[in-house]
Order: structure tokens, then sequence, then C-alpha cells
């Protein structure tokens, strides 16, 4: 099986991925035959199944409600690759 | 080379220092390069933490039980030193502010990371080769991949640099590496271990674990791991008990059940030959062997790929390009910031993963992929709840064939994904279970895996201690 390329394009556009037409070709291909073997799924009844989304759902402690020590402003921006004073700097948003 | 508890106790007495021991691991680190287990070393760091171990223990302070053992640490678990990469030029230059819980634990008992190891890219793959820093290399045989995703980790032990290693296991990444390298890895319970500090793949799959080249020394290294993290709402609240206690046990009125589903077509006949043997060899120290039944094991992959994919497509959502990654030169806009970044700092395992991920999710496929893979997953979990009623825990191989060849992966990546079918159901069953390496017919490394009952690691490592012994008086005998 092959995925549609238009798919691709579009689950790219989804996932901000930017994907040569190389890239497409390949992928047809590779996530095709993963789709195809995926669809075993469907070969189970599952009717009545409740869907399982965590493993242990017993609840947890949370915190208690104060203050607690953060994360230096100075080492939370360190590793951004552009900074102004004391943000995270992008490209122009608005009016661009 | 000596066990955990022995380097502990030389350190300790002061027999041996803790800057001497964290040296000549570093020497061996150094002598092992070209192996490539790992992606960066930390000598600076490891010798000031080893000094200050030997100036307490000189003013008569009474250190950890791993004082002096050095640890090599998978590098997806942030340490405040050095960089924490994830095997991807996404993240090649990161560093982190902060220490996973788990280093907290292993500094605060003494243990001393020497390097951060090698990796599939975001502990995506089963033969470690999709790193963006290069594969690292089996020391069994150059030709057969260390297995993955945490391969660096198992190289960095079966090489002899580090007595023990940290990996994360959200398929098989632990066990599978521990049985292409012939150690033993373990994959404890979900909620065992915090992950806080450890880069997210598939949350409601990811455990850090063990590995070791004996029962005892992962067993001994569990103890320090394991506990309740406020930091991580998943981390479980359940006592833990010292894991080591069962280790001396003996076989005898143990019961170990034997899937039929998992020794049947697609089973290597070499590999089932050492497990068999494996088995036959508890049975003759007392354990009685019975068959049951995991009906719903042939669908474990196909859940296991729908579930981790779409787990990461959202958690690889947080590589923007803004905060703390790779930025691509002169955007245009940010959405073409986003894009550029991302595609050009990932891979192509996982911008295929993150793809089949968002196509799960996707609208007009979300019931028929997701929805019912987390079906299929309460059937698979009940259907090992319904084992367990019948035995104390479960054998099968760790993998249905001798390690991947190196790039094999390349040719048919299916054919290698297909090989997770004895791993990854201990995942979405959220069970502990641990590799270890058996006598092999055929001069390849062949893992035995063990599963326990969730929360069940002590009587795990006491079955599987047995087995260790068993199987070293087959290997004399």
């Amino acid at each position: 099986m092959r995925v549609e390329k238009q798919e691709i394009e579009k689950l790219a556009k989804l996932a901000r991925l930017e994907i040569t037409p190389e890239e497409i070709e390949k992928l047809q291909g590779s996530l095709g035959s993963l789709v195809e073997y995926l669809d075993l799924l469907k070969q189970m009844k599952l009717d009545d199944v409740e869907p399982m989304t965590a493993v242990d759902d017993t609840p947890r402690p949370l915190r208690p409600d104060v203050q607690a020590e953060m994360l230096p402003k100075e080492k939370a921006l360190a590793n951004a690759p552009a900074i102004n004073l004391e943000h995270f700097s992008i490209p122009k948003v608005i009016g661009g | 080379m000596s066990t955990l508890s022995e380097i502990a106790r030389k350190v300790q007495k002061g027999e041996i220092s803790a800057e001497k021991t964290v040296q000549e691991s570093l020497d061996r680190v150094a002598a092992a390069q070209g192996l490539n287990a790992y992606i960066s070393v930390l000598p600076e760091y490891a010798l000031e933490k080893a000094r200050d171990l030997d100036r307490r223990i000189a003013s008569g302070e009474t250190v950890g039980p791993l004082a002096g053992v050095p640890i090599a640490i998978k590098d997806n678990i942030v340490v405040a030193a050095g960089k924490t990469t994830c095997g991807s030029h996404i993240l090649e230059n990161f560093e982190s502010p902060y220490d996973a819980t788990v280093i907290g634990r292993l500094l605060a008992a003494g243990a001393v990371p020497v390097g951060k190891t090698n990796l599939d890219e975001f502990a995506m793959g089963s033969t470690s080769e999709t790193s963006a820093f290069g594969a690292p290399v089996n020391p069994i045989d150059a030709g057969i991949t260390p297995g993955g995703s945490s391969g660096g980790s198992a190289v960095a032990v079966a090489s002899g640099t580090v007595p023990v290693s940290l990996g994360s296991d959200t398929g098989g990444s632990i066990r599978q590496p521990a049985a292409c390298c012939g150690i033993v890895g373990m994959k404890p319970t979900y909620g065992r271990v915090s992950r806080y500090g450890l880069v997210a793949y598939a949350s409601s799959l990811d455990q850090i674990g063990p590995f070791a080249r004996n029962v005892a020394d992962a067993a001994l290294l569990l103890n320090t791991l394991a506990g309740f993290d406020a930091r991580d709402n998943t981390s479980s609240t359940q006592v833990i008990p010292d894991f080591t206690s069962a280790l001396g046990g003996s076989l005898k009125g143990k019961t170990i059940g034997i899937p039929k589903e998992a020794f049947g077509e697609g089973l290597d006949a070499g590999v089932e030959a050492s497990v068999r043997a494996a088995l036959a060899a508890c049975e003759r120290e007392g354990a009685k062997i019975v068959e049951i039944h995991l009906p719903a094991l042939k669908f474990a992959v196909a859940a296991y790929y729908v579930i981790a994919t779409a787990e990461a497509s959202a958690n690889l959502s947080r590589y923007d390009g803004v905060r703390y990654t790779h930025r691509t030169s002169n955007p245009k806009n940010l959405m073409e910031l986003y894009s550029k970044s991302r595609s050009e700092g990932f891979g192509a395992e996982v911008k295929k993963r993150i793809l089949l991920g968002t196509y799960v999710l996707s609208s007009g496929f979300y019931d028929a992929y997701y929805m019912q893979a987390q079906k299929a997953r309460r059937v698979l979990t009940a259907d090992f709840e319904k084992a367990f009623a019948q035995c104390d825990v479960i054998a099968m191989p760790t993998m249905p064939a001798p390690p991947p060849k190196v790039g094999d992966i390349f040719k048919d990546p299916m054919a290698i994904y297909l090989q997770d079918i004895y791993t990854v159901g201990v995942n979405l069953a959220g069970l502990p279970a641990i590799s270890l390496p058996v006598a092999s017919t055929e001069g390849m490394p062949v893992g035995l895996q063990l599963i326990g009952r969730a929360f069940g690691e002590t009587e795990l490592f006491g079955i599987a201690a047995g087995a260790e012994r068993s199987a070293a008086g087959m290997g004399a005998g």
C-alpha cells in the first residue's frame, strides 16, 4: 500500500514539518507498509471494550499549593537560539 | 570487575579511593572510544564528584550504598553538566539546567555519572543506528548491531567501561540491547521510577531502568532509582521493598509460565533452542514450567506502534526552534521557523514516526487506529493478568531472532519493527521484565526474558537470579 502524496503533505503541515519531494516519495511506501500492518488491529472484535488510557489510574497526591523554587530566568533562557532582553525572541507575527 | 557492593564497600572503607575508581573507568572509556558508546564524556565533573566523596569519607561521613560506582547515563536523561542530545541534531547543543530525579538519587547514593551514552534518535529504534552521531558498535561482533534504542548504555557495560548504566524502555529499549550485547537489562513496573528529566517519547509507556553484568547489581541499582517523586505524577506511591531481598532464594516451588503464542511461527530455531535449554535448567533446579496463553500478543506490535507514535507526535511538538533547540537561519515567518527548524533538526525515522502518529490521531482515522489500539491494550493487559493466576513469572525470548545485522534496518524497517513482538506487550501492560543472557547455540547472544507481576520486582529479581545460577550450572555441566 502507498499513502497518497496529498495525505503526506497534509500530515506534514499538521506536524509542522517541511518534507522534500524525495522524502515524500520514500514515505509513500514506508508509511504505507506501516499503515497496512496496523490494519491488523481491525481484526479484533473490541466493541464492548473500554479504551485503556493509562496503566495505573489510582489518584496520586497533589503538591501543596504553595510557591516552590523556580528555575532562574537566566538558566531558563540559556539554551534559547535568540532572546530579546528577558524573553524568547521570534520573527514578527503581527503586521508582517 | 567487582560487583557494585564490592566497589562501594572498598571505597567506603578507604581501601581504594573514589577518584581512582572513577579515573580507571574514564581510562577504559577513552580506550574503548572506537565503540562509539558515548556521545559525551564528563571527566572533570566525574572526578570532582569522586574527590568530594573521598573528602567526605576521610572526614568520617557515611556515604551512600553506591559510593564511587561509575555509571553511564543514556543521553535522553538530563544531567546538569555537559549536553543532553537525545542522539538528535535538534538538541545537539542543549545543556540541561537541572538534573533528572534519577540523577539526583544516584548522586545522593554516591554513584558517579562518567558520560552520556549513544542511542537511536529520541529513542526511536531497535538498533541504535538512527543516532545522529553514528551508531555504537557491538563489542561481541562488529557486524551485528548492539540493539536499541539504549545501545550505547548496553555497549558501555558489555565493554567493561562501567559496571552499570541507565537506559530507558518504551517498547524494549533496555531489554533488547541487553540481549544483543550479552548482559542484563531490566525494565521496572510503570510508575516505579520517576521520569522527571527523561526526555519523553511515549509517556504512557516510557520507563527508566538499569543495565548490569548480573541480576544482583541490577536489583541493587533499582533500590536507588525507585520511589515516588512529586515532580512526576505518574510515579507510584507504592512502598519500595529491598529489591535484593529474594536474590538468594531457590527456584523450588516457583512456577514459570510459557506462552504458547510466543513459541511458534517466526521464532528462530537457534534462539528457541537456547531459551528452552535455559528453562530446562530452571526446571532441574526445581521450577515448575506451565503452558499459558496470551492470545492478544499477536496484536501487540500494531497497538504499540499506534500508541507510541501518537504520543510521540504530541511530545515532540515541543521542539519548535523557539526555546531550546536548533533554529533555522533567517526564517521568513513563525510558521517557517517551526517547520524548517524541525525538518533540519530531526532525522528520517523521527519524521516518519511523527507523521504516523499524526495520521493515527487525525480526524477520520482516530477511531480505527488510536481508539482501537487503546482497546487492544486493555485486552492484552487482561491476558497478562489471567496468565499470572497460573504462574509467578512469564518467560519468553527477548527477541525472536539473533541481533539485527548492521544496516538491515535501512533495507527492511518493517522486519525489524516486527522483532519487537516479545517486548512491547510488557510496556503496554506496564509490567516489570528483565532480559538475561543465556548460552547460545550459534555463538550469537540470546536473551531470556522474564516478566513479573506489576510491582513484583523483588520476586522477579529472585527468580531471575535463580535462572542466572542454573544457566551458569548448565554452562559448567
